[in-house]
């Protein structure tokens, strides 16, 4: 078990400073001069040198390496230069909308994606399991983009049911679930399918095991056969699954926001490319991967506590 | 091949994968609609009834089934002629992409299947690159080089990669175990003629497949990024693109955007469906 977590922490660190090197080169490649960007179209030839020196970009590449990984270990991600606003600042500001936006779609979908794929599985050919089916093919086909227009479009527009743009509060303020309901049900919506899908062969692979037909054989009431002995099991593999659809969930997550106008990293990440804000593009596109990366490292691990498989191999 | 002419065996013929295709009713329409959107796409100059840029300031926002079969757009430029150069944009970025890295990813997987020194090291490559989401690629690529349709393929093609490297190296190394390679090599033919005429054929299936399935999803990222105005840029007809330049008018006409939102969802999933059915046809192991 140690030697699985160790080995697993000893492979996100290379790739956490590759992260950070391309984030510092993706500055490097920009033909535009910060020094020039930050001084102003107006400052003279001195000011510019001056700010350069400041910025320690007279220096050689590597010390400028060096000089950045020391500003971003203090959270100093530099300062927009749309708004002159400290970069970390906002992304300190859109991260909790982010996962506001991310926890109220998984805590419908996954209990919704798990119960549907048992229940294709159980009726496995029938007209259920048909369903289940068709629905989530759907779900990985259609653009989130086109869910989150149509709920607009008829729950906030001609039902006038719920709010759809921005947030409204926090998540335990009637505002605030108002609010974030239409981009839950979005991103949530297109995470059902793929969920039912994973638990749909998990639960069948598991129906046919040997311990299964024993359940079975010693005359254990079918809903106990299914809930305690075959789904119990089944879920170690779609836990594992749901970390892999992380990176889905987070390229939903920045559509969804943008069609909702939600105050999230993703939108602000989009938003600074769209008018070419450097610092802050490469601020929450560092944030972004690393927070990926964490979070692929702990499902990881995870895994290796939850199945004993895992660390033998 | 001379080995087994002494003994002749009558093996049932297997019917072609078309007819197996054929089979299945949502199989034989996703084939259908996989076909003519293709057909579509590459003929647009040819199908559509306007010029999809000309703008008439007279005819705005008209609903679908007038004089314009499908309506106009905000700026009274036909639909229909939009969405066929728009079908053209969003695949063939997602061919280029396809292509691209499915080269690349087919080279990688081929190289660590044959030449196992390497295998441990292209893999955890792969392993890394398969680490990131997409649209994390899209974002870092778009703020490098500028949003534009050359940052998603790049993007896509990048992400692309180290999953055709794992589908060709599980086939490559499947097909190296079997005996017919050995011969070949012990007839002394060397690396390339080996991989290219003996290993590459027999990985088709598998490659194949992936790259059905592969591209709905690279149609649904790349234009996804375009309507984050990440990838085509206005005027430029781009389903994605126009399905967020439609939302100004979702009120008034709903059509601007939802059409272009339409074609996307029935192709991916006319690409998904098609996937899953060649996965079945050419791989009967798999078939329930």
């Amino acid at each position: 078990m140690l030697r699985h977590a160790v080995q697993r922490l000893l492979m996100a660190v290379p790739v956490m400073f590759g992260v950070l090197l391309v984030g510092f080169l993706l500055m490097q490649v920009v033909p535009t001069d910060p020094a020039v960007v930050r001084a102003g179209p107006t400052a003279s030839a001195e000011v510019v040198d001056a700010i350069r020196r400041d910025l320690g970009l007279d220096q050689p590449l590597y010390v400028q390496f060096g000089i950045y990984l020391w500003r971003l270990a203090q959270g100093d991600l530099g300062v927009s230069i749309i708004n002159n606003v400290p970069v970390s600042q906002e992304l300190g500001a859109t991260i909790g909308p982010t996962l506001e936006l991310m926890f109220a779609s998984l805590f419908w979908s996954i209990p919704l994606g798990i119960a549907m794929g048992t229940v294709g599985a159980y009726y496995r050919g029938a007209l259920v399991d048909r369903i289940v089916m068709a629905f989530s093919v759907a779900g990985v086909s259609v653009p989130v983009f086109f869910v989150g227009l149509l709920l607009i479009w008829f729950v906030g527009f001609q039902w006038q049911w719920l709010p759809f743009t921005g947030r409204g509060g926090p998540l335990w303020t009637m505002e605030g679930i108002r609010a974030v309901a239409l981009p839950a049900i979005t991103l949530g919506g297109v995470f059902v399918g793929p969920i039912a899908r994973m638990t749909r062969t998990a639960v069948l692979d598991v129906l046919g095991a040997e311990h299964v037909r024993t359940a079975r054989a010693k005359g254990l009431p079918e809903r106990l056969v299914v809930l305690r002995h075959a789904l119990r099991n089944a879920l170690i593999p779609v836990v594992t699954l749901i970390g892999l659809q992380i990176g889905f969930l987070l390229g939903g997550a920045v559509v969804t926001e943008q069609v909702f106008s939600w105050p999230g990293v993703g939108r602000l990440a989009v938003g600074a490319i769209t008018s070419s804000d450097l610092p802050m593009a490469q601020g929450t596109i560092i944030v972004l991967s690393l927070g990926f990366i964490i979070v692929n490292l702990v499902v990881d691990l995870l895994y290796g506590v939850l199945d004993p498989r895992v660390r033998a191999s | 091949m001379s080995a087994t002419a002494g003994t002749e065996i009558t093996v049932p013929r297997r019917p072609s994968t078309l007819r197996l295709l054929l089979r299945e009713p949502a199989a034989a329409i996703s084939l259908v609609i996989v076909a003519l959107s293709i057909l579509g796409a590459v003929f647009a100059p040819w199908l559509a009834p306007r010029d999809p840029y000309e703008t008439d300031l007279m005819a705005i926002m008209q609903p679908p089934g007038g004089e314009y079969w499908l309506g106009t757009d905000g700026q009274g430029r036909d639909m229909l002629s939009r969405m066929l150069y728009g079908l053209q944009v969003t695949l063939g970025m997602g061919a280029l992409s396809l292509l691209f890295g499915g080269v690349v990813g087919v080279l990688v997987g081929f190289a660590a299947a044959y030449y196992r020194r390497i295998d441990n090291l292209l893999m955890r490559l792969m392993d890394i690159l398969l680490s990131f989401p997409a649209i994390l690629f899209g974002l870092a690529i778009a703020a490098i080089f500028g949003p534009g349709i050359p940052a998603v393929v790049i993007a896509l093609a990048v992400a692309t990669v180290p999953l055709m490297a794992r589908i060709a190296r599980g086939a490559a190394i499947t097909v190296m175990g079997l005996d017919y390679i050995e011969a070949a090599r012990a007839q002394g033919m060397g690396d390339a003629r080996l991989i290219w005429r003996h290993m590459a054929p027999n990985c088709l299936s598998p490659i194949l497949v992936f790259a059905t399935l592969r591209f709905g999803q690279v149609i649904l990222l790349g234009s996804a990024l375009s309507f984050l105005g990440l990838g085509a840029q206005a005027p430029v007809a781009e389903l994605g693109a126009m399905a967020s330049q439609g939302r100004t008018f979702l009120f008034f006409a709903p059509h601007i955007s939802v059409l272009p939102c339409l074609a996307i969802f029935i192709v991916v999933l006319a690409f998904n469906l098609l996937g899953d059915a060649l996965r079945d046809a050419l791989d009967p192991r798999l078939r329930v």
